[in-house]
């Protein structure tokens, strides 16, 4: 299935003696989703909310279950001290990636793009502190990073005749 | 027969042959990459196409087709990132054998699958298109409920132990779905004043950051520096040959499955693939090796994804209604060459159209021997590091989810659900039965809404619904499905506890 | 990091931002006006490749390098019914080089339902190249003669009949419901999302008669009785078939081919796009062309389209309200 290498992700667990994890948020969020979904389905015209609340009372029930499940199963012990320094990696990667769209519709994308693909092989770098902003890594990954944008960009403005997000600059 | 012969004359000829060469290689690198679409190839070399003429123009577009719905298993095997909807079930099985180090195994049984489904699919789409046809009008409504119905029970199915979290996954793509108009009223919901979610949560971003996005977050956070080793096995082809042999019904089982939901319009390829993949594993030795790199897995959602080619052009070649929109296409390009698909297409083209059909035969044994060099040349992904593989798909995901909705919108859904997805991945929460979920969606409330207008004509809902045998019978395999995989579950258990037993004693 | 590192990486930055700004000062688009179209126009089709929009558009296209000098490059952006296109058409450059091809009434149903963010005063209507009026069709043994015979039984057994219509919330669904209110008819009314579904569901006898263009049957016209045509003429193609006004049942339903501008677009180049277009035409092979897909071009200019969508447009909102779109 597409469980991905669970030995090497890092699952946090706050509070072993309130039981509560991560993962019982996450059900909970779900399931005050599908509640609002379906106070919005009441609005539709029959007999097209029927689907709907269906849809929303299921996964509704569905969440509740696995809440339920939760408690009955015994709490495998996989809580691990997940180091500080990668969970400010993760988010800052996301937050990254999210920055990135932004300055695409608002800088233009060949100009985001690169600096993008600099930053982040710059920051693989990061544990290696000696070679952390080397004028030559700096200038190996610029060159990286602009062949990577100007083939996805041969690629696909060739192919497609893409017209590229630009706003002031391209 | 005659005719058929007469279509193989015309097509093998050297410059036919060395455009069709091309076409194919063209499809399986948009097959591949993430982000391109079967789709999108086959309109932009439309013009190319009314350029060459009929004969050669279709035969272009047909083995795109072909060779793009093999190329999506090239990166769910490799990068966990289906390329197609259809390809999703392959990268259940092919993934992790590409972490066990074995992807070339997993790349030729794709193509070799691909190949015998493609074949067979053609087969029976020359023999029978028109009875064929006339068969897939006997589905209507009720009928696409219960199919959709169908492919969320053997999605609930394959979640062996984890069967709550599966189906939850799975509705949270159903409740993705329901964002934008309602397919059937046209009725604007679920978008809580945000226009652009009018157009829904579009499939091929959703895909695209569910996936790629999300394995592409994982990669960086990994400190692995390649996705998985890889070393070319000698004696490959050979063993997976033999796998093959013995693999036989599978594959043909397969191939029907994948013929038949793909004569329906509209069901398209990720139904076909996933009940073809649930057969598989509940007829197996052992399907509790299935998801964690069982080689019939791969075997049967790739037979089933191709056969789905050739029959998908079913309904447009004897009713001249086309099931998806790569037929829809194609059917353009027919009529632009003066040729009306339906039923006269026998009387008045057969020329044209046997060789169409003969050029779906030579695409498929070209793809063979096209494929075969370029899985070598596909497998050297997995040398690329981390640090420079992660980066770039990000940036390819980027530029193929707006290149699928031409709007940053599509960028953002991207980015949502690849945030989504990677929690996911951290809950260990199965993320393939989202993405079956947001596919099956709109069928399953097109089928149901599409239903309950027909039944106003009847007495009752009861009664409208015994009067759809076809109907009844897809619900009979929903439950025979369900207990099937109940069966399976205490199959894998005693199987364990009797391995157990023999251990401890 | 070291002092040193920052400083490098500033100037390296510095050097950078100054030569992509060069690069973009000396990289601008500019079209002088007296060379117009001097590059290629950006079509946009709201449908997925393949559809009826997109084969008009595609043959247009054939003829578009004489007229214009180069050939369209094709912009495919579904979603909403086709209105996410035409608003994102709404908002583009109105600089002559983006328009898009879409239908009417729908255009002008968009704003007053709902379904689209742009009002009918965003755009400019280049011109009409064809329209196509919409069928009332059934399953060739079908016990019915013509519409009449069907909305008669209709009466008899209200409830039990069952009418498929094509497009929900389109210009073909808001005519039938007009239709039906105004005979006082009771059917069951099943909606399908294109003429292609509507099609199957003909053919597979899921319904007893349906509403949509030609175009979709024309693969299967031996298996279908068309039971009216709703436009004010016969259809070409069905020269048998009665129009329903001859039937005694006013109505006059159809798709119009409409190309599109946004709202701010010079009259020169208008005028340029209108003439353009009209020749297209006008052209012989280009009328042959889309006779064998079902449709007939006559050209009609924009303005008297937009008039007539104005006055749609009125009428259309009490309709609405009324039938609860």
């Amino acid at each position: 299935m597409l469980k991905l290498s669970p030995k090497e992700s890092t699952m946090t667990k706050t509070q072993l003696q309130f039981r509560f994890s991560i993962i019982d948020l996450f059900l909970v969020v779900i399931a005050a989703i599908a509640l609002v979904f379906l106070q919005e389905a009441n609005g539709l015209v029959k007999p097209f909310d029927t689907y709907p609340k269906l849809v929303c009372a299921s996964l509704f029930g569905l969440a509740f279950a696995c809440l339920v499940q939760r408690r009955l199963k015994p709490t495998s012990s996989q809580a691990r001290e997940s180091k500080t320094k990668s969970q400010i990696r993760t988010w800052t990667m996301i937050a990254g990636i999210g920055l990135y769209i932004i300055c695409i519709s608002n800088i233009g994308y060949f100009v985001s793009s690169f600096f993008y693909l600099v930053a982040m092989l710059q920051i693989g770098r990061y544990g290696i502190d000696e070679e952390f902003l080397e004028t030559k890594t700096l200038l190996s990954d610029s060159l990286i990073a602009a062949g990577v944008t100007t083939a996805i960009a041969i690629v696909f403005k060739v192919s497609l005749n893409l017209v590229f997000p630009g706003a002031w600059l391209f | 027969m005659q005719q058929l012969l007469s279509g193989f004359s015309d097509i093998l000829n050297f410059q036919t042959i060395l455009v069709m060469c091309l076409a194919i290689t063209g499809g399986i690198v948009v097959g591949t990459l993430p982000g391109l679409s079967s789709v999108m190839a086959i309109s932009l070399m439309l013009p190319i196409a009314y350029g060459f003429g009929p004969v050669i123009g279709l035969s272009m577009l047909g083995a795109i087709y072909t060779a793009a719905l093999y190329g999506g298993a090239n990166s769910a095997i490799l990068l966990n990132t289906p390329g197609t909807p259809s390809s999703l079930p392959t990268a259940f099985d092919g993934f992790p054998l590409t972490k066990k180090g074995k992807a070339d195994r997993a790349l030729y049984a794709a193509l070799f699958a691909s190949v015998i489904g493609g074949l067979f699919g053609t087969f029976i789409l020359i023999a029978a298109f028109e009875p064929l046809a006339n068969l897939s009008l006997k589905f209507g409504p009720p009928e696409f409920f219960g199919l959709a119905c169908l492919g969320l029970c053997a999605v609930a199915a394959i979640s062996e132990g984890q069967v709550l979290r599966g189906l939850l996954s799975a509705f949270i793509g159903l409740l993705l779905s329901l964002v934008g108009q309602d397919p059937v009223s046209g009725d604007v919901r679920f978008t809580f004043g945000i226009y652009p979610l009018i157009s829904g949560i579009e499939i091929i971003p959703a895909l695209l950051g569910l996936f790629s996005l999300s394995q592409a977050m994982n990669i960086l956070e990994l400190k692995s520096s390649h996705i998985a080793h890889y070393r070319a096995e000698p004696g490959v082809l050979a063993l997976i040959a033999r796998r093959i042999g013995v693999a036989w019904f599978t594959l043909l089982r397969s191939s029907i499955i994948g013929s038949i939901v793909g004569i329906l319009p509209g069901a398209g390829g990720a139904i076909a693939s996933i009940i073809s993949y649930n057969e598989a594993r509940r007829s197996s030795k052992d399907p509790s090796q299935f998801g964690h790199g069982a080689i019939e897995g791969v075997l049967a959602s790739e037979a089933a994804n191709n056969a789905q080619v050739s029959s998908s052009l079913v309904p447009m070649m004897g009713l001249g209604i086309p099931g998806n929109v790569n037929a829809a296409v194609i059917m353009g390009a027919l009529m632009s060459f003066g040729i009306q698909p339906g039923m006269g297409l026998l009387t008045n083209s057969s020329d044209i159209a046997y060789a169409f059909m003969a050029s779906l035969i030579v695409a498929n044994i070209l793809l063979l021997g096209i494929g075969i060099y370029m899985v070598k040349l596909t497998a050297r992904v997995l040398l690329i590091p981390n640090t420079y593989l992660g980066p770039s798909v990000i940036a390819l995901c980027i530029v193929g989810a707006y290149a699928a909705s031409y709007d940053i919108y599509g960028v953002w859904v991207m980015f949502g659900m690849g945030v989504l997805g990677f929690a996911m991945l951290k809950l260990k929460i199965p993320i393939g039965p989202m993405a079956l979920g947001l596919v099956l969606g709109p069928i399953a409330e097109k089928g149901l809404g599409q239903s309950l207008q027909m039944a106003e004509s009847e007495t009752s809902l009861i009664h409208f619904a015994m009067s759809r045998p076809i109907s009844l019978g897809l619900f009979a395999l929903c439950v025979f499905t369900l207990f099937g995989a109940i069966y399976v579950e205490r199959k894998t258990r005693h199987a364990k506890a009797f391995a157990k037993g023999i251990d401890n004693d | 990091m070291t002092l040193k590192k920052l400083y490098r990486l500033l100037i390296y930055l510095g050097i950078l931002s100054i030569t992509i700004g060069i690069i973009d000062r000396f990289t601008g688009n500019n079209a002088p006006e007296q060379i117009y179209p001097g590059k290629s126009i950006t079509i946009i089709v709201p449908f997925k490749p393949g559809g009826g929009s997109d084969r008009i558009a595609r043959a247009v296209n054939a003829f578009t390098e004489e007229v214009f000098g180069r050939e369209f490059i094709f912009q495919y952006k579904t979603g909403g019914g086709g209105h996410l296109g035409v608003g994102y058409l709404a908002q583009s450059r109105a600089d002559g080089y983006t328009v898009a091809t879409y239908n009417t009434p729908d255009l002008a149903l968009g704003p007053l339902t709902g379904a689209a963010q742009y009002e009918l005063n965003d755009l400019r209507i280049i011109g009409q190249i064809a329209f196509d009026p919409n069928v009332f069709a059934a399953q060739a043994d079908t016990p019915y003669a013509d519409m009449k015979g069907f909305l008669d039984d209709a009466r008899k057994r209200p409830g039990k009949l069952r009418l498929g219509i094509a497009q929900p919330k389109g210009g073909t669904h808001l005519a039938t419901l007009a239709m039906l209110h105004q005979e006082s008819i009771d059917v069951s009314v099943v909606l399908f999302a294109g003429g292609s579904e509507l099609a199957t569901a003909v053919l597979g006898e899921q319904v007893d008669v349906g509403i949509s263009g030609l175009a979709p049957f024309l693969g299967s016209i031996d298996r279908v009785r068309f039971l009216g045509v709703a436009g004010k003429l016969k259809h070409p193609r069905i020269p048998n078939t009665k129009t329903m006004n001859e039937q005694g049942i006013p109505m006059n339903s159809g798709t119009g081919r409409v190309f599109l501008a946004p709202t701010g677009i010079s009259e020169t180049r208008l005028e340029i796009l209108r003439k353009g277009l009209s020749a297209i035409c006008a052209n012989e092979s280009f009328i042959t062309e889309m006779q064998t897909s079902g449709n007939d071009p006559i050209w009609t200019d924009g303005k008297r389209i937009e008039a007539e969508l104005a006055a749609f447009s009125e009428r259309a909102t009490l309709m609405i309200e009324k039938y609860e779109m």
